[in-house]
């Protein structure tokens, strides 16, 4: 009877992995679907509509019209941290990453990115009345500084204030602002058209804006150089139509 | 398009949330018991490489943090092998086998406390050492495992939280949906806090009356003994 029951055990383990495994399907562009990865919690650009629960906003328009454009009959929204997104990429969990991402040399390197379609800047947030003035880079220099981990705003304090500065990362922008209204830190550094909405929702201002000149890129797999020229030219011909201004109109018009 | 949102949306997309947390937290806690049982008893009556595999098993999953169990399942194994689990099933397998391991722990301890003299007493009867397992130690071991296990389930129920980051749209996810349109954290993020709460006190309370109802009178704690 010695070891019976641990043969008992292996074949439990082996039928679940088999269940499991039964439940496993592959994604990918099966027929015509784009699957889109996003972080939903970048308003305007991608955010949650709670009257119907879809996942909106710019980008999600945006990809929604180039897939159009590139003949996908559906586009599916799968929505993460903003740190799995990459690695979604690379896993094939996704076909396409649209989500306020900022073209970098480092992203360069593991992603192919689209033309740019948006260019960004750097904010400095504080909270309202709280007398902190901001004229250049270096009056930030011993402040306590609030950024969303692995954003470009992250890389840039850590590159220019890392030595001068407490620097603390936040999983999310929200709770970034929240740490900002709670005192937990001073000021916030932020891709500038987010800031701006944060300004008109949280008692939170834009005192300075750092001029990073950033580009936002859709990102594709690398070496993906068919899915990517698809979507440059559908970009191009959006960007160059009235379907444009009026996405722009719709998301930062008011 | 955005700004404030009517307490019965903010309530449905919370409630929506919560039931993929306990759906995902049931299928994960089941999934940790059909392998952590056995792996408890491989520890304990396996052979020396049973044993051997069953620890390095269980000492490996405890050791490595849930996210970052998420991270291999949902990332590198399809990076490695090119194959994987959709977001929901790696969310599921990756919590179920944490817990396997220290649901193995559970009944490891639970089963070494069977008293050495009635698993002798089993033998001296003739019983054999399946039907001492199956008849004498098991019956005792999964009671006594009861109070520990519910416990377990409520951590279970708490971290369904971590499979936000590959994707799965649970309470937390739901709130942070919530606190990025409203710029209300305090609001959503108290909401959620209150629904986490409301479906942990009940179990908190049916582990106790579980403990009293399946404890063994005379042994093991304090909750067993009437004065």
């Amino acid at each position: 009877m010695r070891g019976k029951s641990p043969y008992i055990a292996v074949v439990i383990v082996s039928l679940l992995l088999a269940v499991a495994a039964s439940g496993c399907v592959s994604t990918g562009t099966k027929g015509k679907v784009l699957v889109v990865g996003t972080s939903a919690d970048f308003p305007p650009f991608e955010y949650k509509n709670a009257s119907n629960g879809q996942i909106t906003g710019f980008d999600i328009s945006l990809i929604k019209l180039i897939a159009k454009k590139m003949g996908y009959d559906k586009v599916e929204i799968k929505d993460m941290d903003f740190d799995s997104l990459i690695p979604a990429l690379q896993a094939g969990k996704v076909d396409v990453v649209i989500a306020g991402m900022t073209i970098t040399p480092e992203r360069e390197k593991v992603v192919d990115f689209s033309i740019p379609y948006w260019e960004a800047d750097q904010a400095v947030l504080v909270r309202k009345g709280s007398g902190i003035k901001v004229s250049s880079v270096d009056d930030l220099k011993g402040k306590k500084i609030g950024v969303e981990k692995g954003t470009t705003g992250a890389i840039y304090v850590k590159n220019h204030l890392g030595n001068s500065s407490t620097i603390k990362e936040y999983p999310t922008y929200v709770a970034a602002i929240e740490a900002l209204l709670n005192g937990q830190v001073d000021v916030v550094v932020l891709d500038s058209p987010v800031a701006k909405m944060f300004s008109k929702k949280y008692n939170v201002e834009i005192v300075y804006t750092i001029k990073t000149g950033e580009h936002y890129g859709i990102a594709v797999k690398k070496g993906n150089k068919k899915l990517l020229d698809g979507i440059n030219k559908a970009l191009k011909e959006i960007m160059n139509s009235s379907e444009w201004d009026k996405l722009v109109e719709e998301y930062f018009g008011s | 398009m955005m700004g404030a949102v009517s307490l019965d949306v903010a309530m449905r997309m919370l409630l929506e949330g919560a039931k993929m947390t306990v759906v995902l937290s049931v299928l994960s806690i089941i999934l940790g018991l059909l392998v952590g049982l056995p792996v408890a008893i491989m520890e304990t009556y396996g052979g020396k490489a049973l044993r051997y595999v069953a620890m390095v098993y269980e000492g490996t999953l405890r050791g490595i943090p849930l996210l970052a169990i998420y991270m291999v399942i949902f990332f590198s194994i399809p990076l490695l092998t090119g194959v994987g689990l959709p977001a929901f099933w790696a969310a599921v397998v990756g919590l179920g086998i944490r817990s396997s391991a220290y649901q193995s722990q559970i009944f490891r301890s639970t089963i070494q406390a069977v008293g050495e003299g009635q698993i002798e007493a089993a033998y001296s009867l003739g019983m054999s050492k399946l039907e001492t397992l199956r008849y004498v130690v098991l019956p005792q071991a999964i009671r006594m495992a009861v109070p520990a296990w519910m416990n377990e389930y409520v951590i279970v129920l708490k971290d369904t939280s971590i499979a936000l980051a590959i994707g799965i749209v649970e309470l937390t996810r739901q709130a942070q949906y919530l606190v990025s349109i409203t710029g209300e954290p305090f609001r959503y993020y108290g909401l959620a806090a209150l629904l986490y709460l409301i479906m942990v006190l009940p179990l908190t309370y049916l582990a106790g009356v579980l403990a009293k109802k399946y404890g063994i009178k005379g042994t093991g704690g304090a909750s067993n003994v009437r004065i």
